[in-house]
This record gives C-alpha cells, structure tokens and sequence, in this order.
C-alpha cells in the first residue's frame, strides 16, 4: 500500500513537473529570441564602444528561486549512489540560469549592453535536509550601459 | 555593436539545441537507475542467502544452540499457555525423546515443544530451535504416528538447520529493505523472525524433511502410514485445486503421500 502511494506520487510529479519544465522551456526560448540583438557580456568595461559616448551606467539584476520535483529528487538521490552524470537536474538549473539572464536583461529595456555580467547561486535547503527535494535561488548581474544618443 | 549574422545564427542554434541539459527523458533515467539498485539488491540477496547457507552448515551444535538461544525469548505471540493440551504435549515430548534416543539428533537432544493457538492445522519449528503445533492440529489429528510423522517432519528441518537458513535468508531481505527504503524502524531481527512465522522453507527442504521423517517413523513403528493418514487429513481438509501447490512453497500434499507410498 505505502509502495502504491510512493509510486502514484512518483507518477504525479514525473507528469507534472515535466509539464512545467517544458512550458518554462518554451517561455525562455521565446524571450531569449526577442533579445538575441542585445548584448550582454562577461568582459569588464573596455568591451564599451569607445566611438560613443556613455550616459549612464546602473547595476540590473535578476533572481530566480527554483525547486526541483519530487520525482527528481527520487532519481537524483539513487543515481548519488552510482555516482555520474544526475540528468535529472541539468534542465532544472540550466531554467534557473537562463532565467535569472533573462529576468536581468528584461529589466534593463533600454540599455546598450550589459557588461561585466555575474551568476551566483545559493542553495535553499538547509544542510541536513538531507530527503528535502532540491531548492536553488540564482541571481545574475551586470552593469547596464547606455551610450548617449 | 551589433551581432553579426553568424553569431546571430549560432546564437538561435544554441538556444533551439540546448546543449547544457541532458536529451534523456527523466523516466528513463528513472527506469534505469532503479533496474540498477534492484540488479545490485537482488545480488546481495542471493549472496548473503548461500552464504548465510555455507556457514550455517558449517557451524557445531554448540555454536547453533548459542544462536538458538539469541532467538529464546522470540516466542509465538499467540502461545498457549493453559493446560489443556499438556497430555498432548508431554505424549510428543516422548515421541522427541525417543528420536533422539535413535541417535539422529546432535548429543541426542531433543527439541522443546510448545502449542500455539491457531485455526489453521500447522506445526512449525522457531528461530529457538522449539517446535510448536497448532490448537487446530492437536484437535483434529488423534492419532500418535500422525503427530509423530509432523514432530518427526519439524525435527527433520531442525537436523537439515532449515531454521537458521531461514532466518539468515530474513535476515538478508530485510537488509535489502532497509537499503531500499533508508527507513531502519522494522529492525534486522525481526526480518528473521518473520521469515519463520511464514515458514518460508523450499520445496526442496521440504522434500528433505518428509524423507527425514519417513525414516524417523520407520524405525519407530516399522512404517511411515502415520504420514500419509496426516496428508490425507491436510488433503481433506484444505481441498485445493492441484495446480495451487506450485505456487506454495510447500510440495503438494499428493506427491508427498505418493513418495511414501512409494518408498
């Protein structure tokens, strides 16, 4: 009976959390074709346009926090036993990265380029959750340049 | 500064082909991880059953009393402890003294015996080494050679140590669970002692026993009939279809009586 529950939450979760991880797939995509011509860049500031002149420079940020499903988790703990590759969560942080980006160049519309641009990310559960499924917060920064017009 | 149509293209590339998460759906990931732990448990399974088997048959009597008496105190929960039963009883304990007076038991020790409340006919042998018939068995079975084929069957696994080969192989399977689920609250021990109370012995161990038996029953009435009236009883009595008996762990009760009939 347990095993039946466990498995029909395993069902669950695989179906849903691959509903969802497909929907934000497409939604990035989509945002990230929008702002293929915009720039934004790792390079520090001698990647500015020497010809023009800077108006303005300010930091633009963007944050995500993300959880994993549960059906992730389950994979993600039996394959920490085999040890390699846990394919489970690859699609999970790469959403996170991609989005944090986006949010990040979303919240500079008029901005040139941004440069200098940083990932950090923290992980949300605490140390001894050992069986919490995995919750992840990236946040990407930069600076925004605006050339004068 | 603006992208030039190459990088542009490329730019496309990567983010219809993303090449930072892996193409394998999750639910195969899933099927083949948990293939892997049930290839590996079902291996540690076997493994620790031959060789919980190779040491059980390889220990002395006085080191299998020693583990016998780990599991003393694990006594059937339904023990019947009134005195009803006690001519019953000490009539069988006879019939255990005279077959290990036949030098078939280590240092001519004879197994306990105790009755056990139950609806179901049935005898079994514990972890400890004492040998329990139900209440329904000793109401329904009069007959001495009957009840002496059954002691003579439960002696038999008890010689053959099919109970110590039970518990080990318990012992193994709840190892396994607990690898498997992470959750250690059953308790190795009780695996072990579960394994008993179903009585989990092979066919093969079976077979081994009843011949045990058929000998016993011999040399103490010069025939082994007290067997077949038994499995004539059990026969009547359960009314199975043929063919369930080879889902059961147990060989059907019609092969046994025609094997002794045939010997």
């Amino acid at each position: 009976m347990d095993l039946l529950i466990l498995l029909a939450l395993f069902a669950v979760a695989c179906i849903t959390g691959g509903i969802i991880e497909r929907s934000h797939f497409r939604h990035i995509k989509k945002r990230e074709i929008e702002l293929l011509d915009r720039p934004y860049i790792s390079f520090e500031n001698n990647s500015v346009d020497p010809s023009r002149k800077v108006a303005q420079t300010r930091l633009v940020s963007g944050n995500i926090a993300i959880g994993g499903d549960y059906f992730k988790n389950v994979i993600a703990g039996l394959k920490s036993f085999f040890g390699g590759r846990i394919g489970a969560y690859e699609p999970l942080l790469d959403r996170a990265r991609r989005e944090a980006l986006l949010r990040m160049r979303e919240s500079a519309p008029d901005s040139d380029i941004i440069i200098n641009v940083r990932i950090d990310s923290v992980n949300l559960n605490s140390a001894n959750a050992r069986k919490a499924p995995p919750r992840i917060s990236v946040f990407a920064y930069g600076t925004a340049v605006t050339y004068e017009k | 500064m603006k992208n030039d149509a190459d990088f542009r293209a490329r730019q496309l590339e990567l983010i219809e082909n993303n090449v930072n998460a892996g193409k394998e759906p999750p639910w195969r990931e899933a099927l083949k991880v948990t293939a892997g732990f049930a290839a590996i448990l079902a291996a540690l399974y076997i493994i620790i059953g031959i060789a919980v088997g190779i040491y059980v048959n390889a220990i002395s009597f006085k080191t299998q009393k020693k583990i016998e008496s780990l599991f003393a105190a694990a006594n059937p929960s339904a023990e019947f402890k009134g005195k009803e039963y006690a001519q019953a009883v000490s009539a069988l304990r006879e019939i255990s003294a005279q077959i290990a007076a036949q030098n078939r038991l280590p240092e001519n020790y004879a197994p306990d015996i105790g009755v056990v409340y139950s609806r179901a006919a049935n005898a079994f042998l514990t972890p400890g080494g004492k040998i329990y018939f139900t209440t329904a068995l000793l109401d329904n079975v009069k007959n001495k050679e009957a009840l002496a084929f059954v002691l003579a069957h439960e002696i038999g696994h008890y010689v053959n140590r099919d109970h110590l080969k039970a518990m080990g192989r318990g012992l193994a399977l709840s190892v396994v669970k607990i690898l498997f689920s992470g959750d250690s609250s059953t308790g190795v021990v009780s695996g072990g002692t579960d394994a008993i109370a179903r009585n989990s012995y092979s066919r093969g161990q079976e077979r081994e026993a009843d011949a045990y038996a058929q000998k016993v029953c011999t040399a103490l009435y010069g025939s082994a009939d007290g067997g077949i009236e038994f499995f004539e009883y059990m026969e009547a009595k359960d009314k199975l279809p043929e063919f369930i008996s080879y889902l059961s762990t147990h060989p059907s009760t019609r092969s046994r009586i025609q094997k002794l009939r045939n010997n």
